[in-house]
């Protein structure tokens, strides 16, 4: 009979929360409340760094309100739901309903709740893509107001009553708030620590200035900043992602299709005289649309979707509406973004929730308890995940002695860094064969069991080596899981 | 004639007049003004924060493509264009010295260039520009982020070096806190500030921004203009010598912003100064003339005369003892200032100290070391420079408790009433300053130098690292579960807080030791500088005193024939002295 930690470790929490009274138990209530809940991830960085858009992007409808000033400033949430519904939540914890539209985005009525009474706002919103996770906005830092920014930081990272199991952090650039806030989300937030960021390299099609090769770019910025250790401290990797293309291709209309496709059929010098600068494309007499039109156009695609987009209407293989949105899409880089949460945060719900009642847990005095504590050492002897992502957590921007750049990543990426399906672990390309799983499986196994035993070995290194051993051995044992 | 040739000329004619009139200590002056004269030089810096187009609006300012646009290159050294005939380039290094060499690297391709990260000072490179031919130098700074960002620090002390500052930012986001915070710092230390916002050909709502970030500045009181610019717009422009497209690149306005404001303000300041003094320098000649015209017309006036020089001249010998009191003045204002500098140093380092003991108690230094390294180089980068500026402040008051002991004539160049004039009329601060440091040649060349140590010290702050905290004795039994990793833990960061507080006591200490040892170096040199410039002053004074002695002897020993000639001929003197102090008060629009 298979051990299942995670319905072990449910049951353990409601007896401790018997056990407790006062603070600990209120803490252990709400663990309890959410431990079945659907993964937090939520969408942090710099004022303006495009977090909204790649909401919408990720939701695949426009909700959040995006403009040009800075618009959001309450922490938001957003959950699938039966129907419509927008709340909000004040610090004692009470919801109020509050009145709303649809318009262009979401329109929220605060009817006299001030902002600095809300801890944040819950939208209800009937989505597929909502399912198995909550999608949270979240005010940028570095704000002109500090105090919208604070928001930010106190829910992502205090004893919040809505933890968040993970975030995506938006950079426009390596900078100095960035890495503040970096620190501050690891220190608070250490107790599902190490997995738990996917960096972001926003508004990517800004970066070259709108050139058609601006996500080449871009991509060239991204790297440069992965390797930047304190950026590596809390995300390994950089993804570039052009938001507002992701949002448009994702909700792209016919009538927009026709727009490009008839500036596509304006004369070559035309066209590109137009496409200058936004003041050209909007006062050209040779673009034939009303200026209304020309405004919304810019305002979905800006200057580089315009300009990639009337570029590609052009070619055979994206002659209809959805054509085009999916190679929109394609270049945006949402898609890379969509896999690693896929990857590494919804396949380690469990382990997250696990860790986190661990973290939790280790630090009351009902641990102690003859009863609890038995069943808290069995949790934790059988917790091989949860040390794998304590492991990742202290591996994170340092070297090992003995150990090479090279190898320490082949050891990280054993221990599940880039998520935790058999293909992610063992490096190998997707789809993989079973056998593939497990030759590679067992060379690297042999690899990590002599680095285990060799008599030059420091203490740590062996340690860490047998860890990835164990790793291995239990992709041994269950070898089918899907690959991601 | 252009405007500076015309203050040039005028300068020279009167250095003319006062050597033929027997005063080189006015024609020291007016030569000095003759030299600034030949060569005014503005210098813009282009500062901001990463990725906001700063690289492409200099390339696209001066048609080139020199600045290094790349991506991943974040330039380190400030990159400074001059005109000059062929394009060339050199890497001035710092030697152990304080000495400058310079090496000589292909401009085409800076973005390979080694650059020693202890010595490389800047990269200095010649353009044949005609808008560099104004009279006007442009340094690109290394992009600046917010607190602790080494570039602040040093974007800051260049903008304390400037005559103007363009401050970029992109179209595309509004400023954020730590772009305003940067204006902020900079209009305090350059009056002359404008943002240029780039990006304006990709940002469709760049009029609702720039909206924003005129009211973000509006509430700090910065009434800062912002220039909306397209780089690309304008090379597109300069390659199709199409005329409308540069204009709707926004850079003709920055054109006109350095041609009128910059370089015309900067040679204007320069003009207004030299128009004033000058005048003084002519109406003091005239005096001088008409004096020894009264003493010419009896015997017995040329015998006051002859009584009144001696006395001035026993009193103008005095200056150039080494026992004037203005010597003293000065060693003792130095010495004091000495004093006191390392008093606020100490009292400094043990405040930093305190905080840092402080802050260390609430962080683990094993991860939170990233952020704290900066804070801390950021309070000790802030808290140093207004050491330096308290130095330069008190260097300054010293130069004018010196000047007051050359009496009357000296202090009409360095005239306190006159400032508030130069202030009205010109409402630029730094002016104040120059005039100030008038009797010492090109005033503000002698501040400049002293900063130099700022920098070496932001500098500086990045060699230490903290590289003796390297947390690889992290806890191995991290299997053990339960509450002893934790206990294993908190005792790690215990050890590891002691430890870094040792370490930041070191750094402070050495970091320190070397702020002490560059202000001493800035406070011996000035008073060098000061003493020199002096010294040289009062020589001019004693010769000039001898000159008219001379003629008063010569006029008390004459006969009344020989007056009456000598009278006819300062007749004709004081008539040519009247036509330059005419010539300068109409070309020049000098004050009598």
């Amino acid at each position: 009979m298979t051990f299942d930690i995670r319905s072990e470790m449910r049951s353990l929490l409601a007896d401790a929360a018997l056990a407790t009274d006062g603070e600990d138990r209120t803490t252990l209530e709400k663990l309890i409340d959410q431990y079945d809940q659907p993964l937090r991830i939520a969408i942090a960085g710099m004022i303006k760094a495009g977090k909204s858009t790649l909401m919408n992007a990720l939701v695949g409808q426009r909700i959040a309100a995006t403009d040009a000033g800075e618009c959001t400033r309450i922490v938001t949430r957003y959950q699938r739901g039966q129907c419509y519904l927008v709340t909000a939540i004040d610090h004692s914890g009470d919801a109020h309903e509050l009145r709303f539209d649809r318009g262009e985005t979401l329109e929220i009525h605060l009817d006299g709740h001030s902002e600095s009474e809300i801890e944040h706002i819950r939208v209800d919103w009937p989505s597929e893509r909502l399912s198995g996770r909550q999608l949270i906005d979240t005010p940028g830092l570095g704000s002109i107001s500090e105090d919208v920014s604070q928001r930010s930081i106190h829910f992502l990272t205090t004893e919040s009553d809505f933890p968040t199991d993970a975030v995506v952090y938006l950079m426009r650039h390596r900078h100095p708030a960035n890495v503040d806030f970096l620190e501050a989300f690891h220190g608070g937030f250490a107790a599902s620590g190490g997995m738990s960021a996917i960096g972001v390299l926003s508004r990517a099609d800004e970066l070259g200035g709108g050139r058609i090769d601006s996500l080449d770019t871009a991509g060239r910025v991204a790297e440069h900043m992965a390797a930047d250790p304190r950026v590596t401290r809390l995300c390994q990797r950089v993804f570039p992602v052009a938001g507002l293309l992701a949002e448009t291709a994702a909700t792209l209309r016919q009538d927009e299709y026709a727009s490009l496709t008839a500036l596509n059929t304006m004369g070559e010098d035309d066209r590109s005289n137009a496409l200058l600068s936004v003041d050209r494309f909007l006062t050209s007499t040779a673009v034939p649309f009303e200026v209304e039109t020309r405004e919304r156009l810019l305002a979905r695609f800006g200057m580089y979707g315009l300009r990639l987009g009337t570029q590609l209407v052009g070619a055979q293989s994206h002659s209809s509406a959805e054509q085009l949105s999916s190679e929109l899409t394609a270049r945006s880089g949402i898609s890379e973004i969509e896999r690693e949460i896929r990857a590494r945060f919804d396949a380690r719900r469990s382990v997250l929730r696990v860790r986190a009642a661990m973290a939790v847990l280790a630090s009351m005095p009902v641990v102690d308890e003859t009863d609890i504590a038995g069943r808290f050492e069995r949790i934790a002897s059988n917790a091989h995940d949860v040390y794998e992502l304590d492991l990742l957590d202290r591996l994170r921007g340092r070297t090992v002695a003995g150990l090479s750049a090279e190898r320490k990543w082949e050891l990280e990426r054993t221990l599940g860094i880039d998520g935790p399906a058999p293909n992610r672990r063992l490096g190998l390309e997707d789809p993989v064969v079973g056998n593939d799983v497990l030759d590679s499986a067992s060379e690297q196994l042999d690899g990590w069991r002599r680095t285990a035993e060799h008599p030059l070995s420091s203490p740590e290194l062996s340690h860490l080596s047998r860890m990835a051993a164990r790793s291995l051995e239990a992709l041994i044992q269950s070898p089918a899981q899907p690959s991601a | 004639m252009s405007e500076t040739d015309q203050v040039a000329s005028l300068a020279a004619l009167t250095v003319k007049a006062a050597t033929a009139y027997g005063r080189p200590d006015l024609a020291g002056i007016a030569r000095r003004l003759e030299t600034e004269a030949r060569a005014p030089v503005a210098r813009v810096a282009v500062a901001g924060d990463f990725k906001r187009g700063k690289s492409s609006f200099v390339n696209a300012l001066l048609d080139t493509d020199l600045c290094t646009t790349d991506e991943t290159v974040a330039t380190t050294v400030p990159t400074v264009f001059r005109k000059g005939g062929d394009t060339s380039a050199v890497v001035i290094d710092v030697e152990d010295d304080g000495g400058e060499t310079a090496h000589e690297v292909d401009p085409t391709d800076l973005r390979s260039v080694h650059l020693d990260p202890g010595r490389a000072q800047r990269i200095e490179i010649e353009l044949d520009r005609a808008l560099l031919g104004l009279g006007i130098e442009i340094v690109d700074c290394p992009a600046a982020a917010g607190d602790g960002h080494p570039g602040r620090a040093a974007t800051v002390a260049t903008a304390r070096e400037s005559d103007a500052v363009f401050y970029v930012t992109g179209a595309t986001q509004p400023m954020n806190r730590f772009e305003i915070d940067l204006v902020e710092a900079i209009a305090r230390v350059c009056p002359q500030v404008t943002v240029v916002m780039t990006r304006i050909d990709i940002a469709p709502e760049w009029r609702r921004i720039r909206a924003i970030d005129t009211e973000a500045l509006e509430r700090r009181g910065l009434s800062t203009e912002i220039v909306p610019v397209a780089s690309p717009l304008r090379l597109a422009a300069l390659a199709r010598g199409d005329r409308d497209l540069n204009a709707e690149s926004g850079f003709a306005r920055i054109v006109d912003l350095l041609r009128d404001g910059v370089a015309a303000r900067s040679a204007g300041l320069h003009r207004t100064r030299a128009a004033r003094t000058l005048g003084l320098i002519s109406s003091e000649l005239l005096e001088g003339l008409e004096h020894e015209h009264e003493s010419l017309t009896s015997s017995e006036a040329a015998e006051r005369e002859l009584a009144e020089v001696t006395e001035a001249r026993k009193a103008v010998e005095g200056l150039r003892q080494a026992s004037a009191r203005w010597q003293r003045l000065l060693a003792e204002g130095a010495q004091d200032l000495q004093a006191d500098t390392d008093h606020r140093l100490s009292q400094l380092g043990r405040s930093i100290l305190e905080e840092a003991t402080e802050q260390i108690d609430t962080i683990d230094p094993g991860k939170d070391w990233e952020t704290f390294e900066p804070w801390l180089r950021e309070q000790m980068v802030e808290r140093v420079e207004a050491v330096f500026n308290h130095v330069e402040e008190e260097l300054l008051a010293i130069v004018e408790r010196v000047s007051a002991e050359f009496g009357e004539r000296s202090v009409a160049i360095t005239d306190p009433t006159d400032r508030a004039g130069a202030l009205d009329e010109l409402e630029v601060t730094s002016e104040f300053d120059s005039d100030k440091m008038q009797v010492l040649g090109s005033g503000m060349t002698a501040l400049r130098g002293s900063y130099s140590g700022l920098l070496m010290f932001g500098m500086l702050g990045s060699l230490f690292g903290f590289a003796l905290l390297n947390p690889v004795t992290v806890a191995l039994g991290l299997t053990v579960g339960g509450k002893a990793l934790w206990d294993e833990r908190s005792r790690l960061v215990k050890s590891r807080r002691a430890k870094a507080t040792a370490g930041v006591r070191q750094f402070i200490d050495q970091a320190m030791g070397a702020v002490r040892a560059e202000l001493r170096r800035t406070i011996r040199e000035r008073q060098r500088t000061i003493r020199d410039a002096f010294l040289a002053y009062a020589e001019e004074r004693v010769a000039a005193a001898d000159a008219s002695l001379l003629k008063a002897r010569a006029a008390a020993q004459a006969t009344a024939q020989e007056r009456n000639r000598r009278r006819a001929d300062v007749e004709a003197e004081i008539g040519r002295a009247r036509e330059l102090h005419r010539m300068i008060t109409t070309q020049l629009g000098a004050e009598s």
